[in-house]
């Protein structure tokens, strides 16, 4: 169980976020809100790079936030939005960057790298190098690196960004099935539709405050939600 | 890996035993072999243990520092054009050096150029710790290091300007050129382990350099410290860009070129390519110095410096051209 406790965050003199409070279980957690309302802020504080301001994040009772970086580093993997690749590597190679930590063998790290390509199906062009791949696949091999953790709590932030439609749906499916088979993925997303299909629990966010949180198709079409974005929208996401 | 580093070793005791070989004094094979067994001909071993070898194994000393930096640091700015001398180290070594030849230490005490190299590393490497602590971005670390490498340089230009006789003038110059002839076994125990002690540290910053691949918010929630990979590289640079120019004076293009040589092999990842490079970069600046050996006549010596980037630029060249064919 991941407790967010009165979690605030300032940047530049500007209140980011305002003493959010929630309790996100296992599955997947999506977190929705218009452009500037703090999604972003909000997954990089949990994972450690923002300083709070005020508040705690516990995992399963212990402070995350007060956790060291390579302790943290076992329980949480981040995938950021459009991750800078700086070099060429092969998308193995990369995905290997998942398990690079101290104290384990080659067999067990080949073991997590071959599942976590295996659940993304990047592994029919593992020796393919990242500049040489679609923007799909990249995608995927992206998420696959943050698998190959095997982190219980899993932060994702806009991992459908200039994903076609197929893309998105394989996409989200794979972080579905992450939440069905007990992990904490906590996820920002800007489509609607796609968080009404596939989200366990919606949390909304507003000019850094939480909005509402829960079923998806409660929420959706909610007042709440139509006053964070200006808009309505029907159970499944859509504009109304 | 493992293949490709024992090949690398073969290569590069084939290139040593070359370049015992060759020198001004024609030794045939058989009293060659004998004096490098400590048998022979008493002029042939001094020869061979007192002039050729100290001067073999600076440049393949130097050059593996080189080539190790230069890895290290295109790694960790996460740019393929970095080396020492683009971020300051290399010429700020050689403006302290050039300081110490210009106030005339250098004819009493023969060590202060060294001494001075190593002094103008660590400023340099206290600069970019310095910025580094300031959580400077890649492009700033750059930026910094390229600012400090023209005031270095600049200064290095106002010193030759200022020089008080002919004399110092041509001391400064020829050490901007860099070389390693007659150069003695103690040069080699002042720098073979500084740059040793250089490479093992740079080489700890591999998985570091290996995440970075992905940004450093990546890097840093993997549980890496990004501060802490910046200072391996800057201070394993310091060790072997200062110990190099140390004795060997500015020598350019290893840095660059050693990676770039070593990733058609080994492929991207910035962390696989620090010892290779330095295998490799000891093996360039071995072939330049033959080659600076060869080209050398009676009175005209041609300097390591000079070779490297008249062997650099057309290599370095032909390896855009295989990049950009790559990518279409």
């Amino acid at each position: 169980m991941l407790k967010i406790k009165q979690l605030s965050l300032k940047l530049n003199d500007r209140l980011i976020l305002q003493e959010i409070s929630l309790q996100i279980a296992p599955g997947l957690n999506v977190i929705v809100g218009p452009n500037g309302s703090g999604k972003t802020s909000l997954l990089r504080s949990i994972a450690g790079l923002l300083p709070i301001e005020q508040g705690e994040v516990l995992w399963h009772g212990t402070s995350l936030t007060a956790m060291q970086a390579p302790k943290r580093a076992k329980r949480l993997s981040y995938l950021a939005q459009n991750p800078p690749i700086h070099w060429p590597i092969t998308a193995r190679a990369l995905v290997a960057l998942g398990r690079l930590g101290p104290s384990e063998s080659q067999q067990q790290a080949d073991h997590a790298i071959d599942q976590a390509m295996g659940l993304c199906s990047v592994d029919q062009f593992a020796e393919r190098r990242m500049d040489q791949l679609s923007g799909g696949e990249r995608a995927r091999v992206l998420l696959a690196r943050a698998l190959a953790v095997e982190a219980d709590l899993l932060l994702v932030d806009e991992p459908n960004a200039a994903l076609d439609p197929a893309q998105q749906l394989a996409m989200m499916q794979i972080l579905a099935d992450q939440g069905k088979a007990g992990k904490t993925v906590l996820c920002v997303l800007h489509d609607l539709p796609l968080a009404s299909r596939f989200a366990d629990h919606l949390i909304v966010l507003q000019d850094g405050k939480l909005a509402i949180e829960g079923k998806p198709k409660a929420v959706l079409p909610g007042p709440e939600l139509r006053t964070a974005f200006g808009l309505a929208f029907d159970a499944e996401g859509h504009f109304v | 890996m493992t293949r490709l580093i024992f090949s690398l070793l073969f290569l590069l005791s084939a290139l040593i035993l070359i370049s015992l070989s060759l020198g001004a004094q024609s030794i045939g094979f058989r009293d060659w072999l004998a004096a490098l067994l400590g048998q022979g001909d008493p002029v042939d071993r001094i020869v061979l243990w007192q002039i050729r070898l100290p001067r073999s194994l600076l440049a393949l000393a130097v050059g593996a520092g080189l080539g190790a930096s230069g890895a290290a640091l295109q790694g960790l700015l996460r740019n393929p054009l970095a080396d020492p001398a683009v971020v300051g180290v290399s010429s700020s070594a050689s403006l302290m050096a050039a300081l110490v030849i210009y106030s005339g230490l250098a004819s009493t005490l023969p060590w202060a150029v060294s001494v001075g190299a190593m002094v103008g590393a660590a400023i340099a490497a206290l600069f970019l710790l310095a910025l580094s602590a300031a959580r400077a971005s890649a492009t700033g670390l750059i930026l910094g290091g390229v600012a400090l490498s023209s005031l270095a340089t600049a200064l290095t230009a106002l010193l030759m300007n200022l020089s008080p006789n002919p004399w110092a003038l041509s001391e400064i110059a020829y050490w901007l050129m860099g070389s390693v002839a007659d150069r003695s076994l103690s040069d080699v125990m002042l720098a073979g382990p500084l740059i040793t002690l250089g490479i093992f540290v740079l080489s700890r910053a591999g998985r570091g350099l290996d995440l970075l691949t992905l940004g450093e918010d990546t890097a840093m929630v993997s549980g890496f410290s990004v501060v802490r990979t910046g200072r391996l590289v800057v201070l394993g640079s310091m060790l072997c860009v200062g110990a190099g120019v140390a004795v060997a004076g500015a020598v350019g293009f290893v840095g660059l070129a050693a990676p770039h040589l070593v990733r058609p092999f080994l492929g991207h990842q910035p962390g696989r390519l620090v010892f290779p490079s330095a295998l490799v970069g000891g093996g360039l600046l071995l072939v330049a110095d033959m080659v600076s050996r060869g080209l050398s006549g009676p009175g005209t010596q041609l300097y390591l410096g000079v070779v490297t980037a008249l062997l650099g630029a057309p290599l370095f060249l032909y390896l855009i051209w295989r990049t950009q064919r790559e990518h279409l």
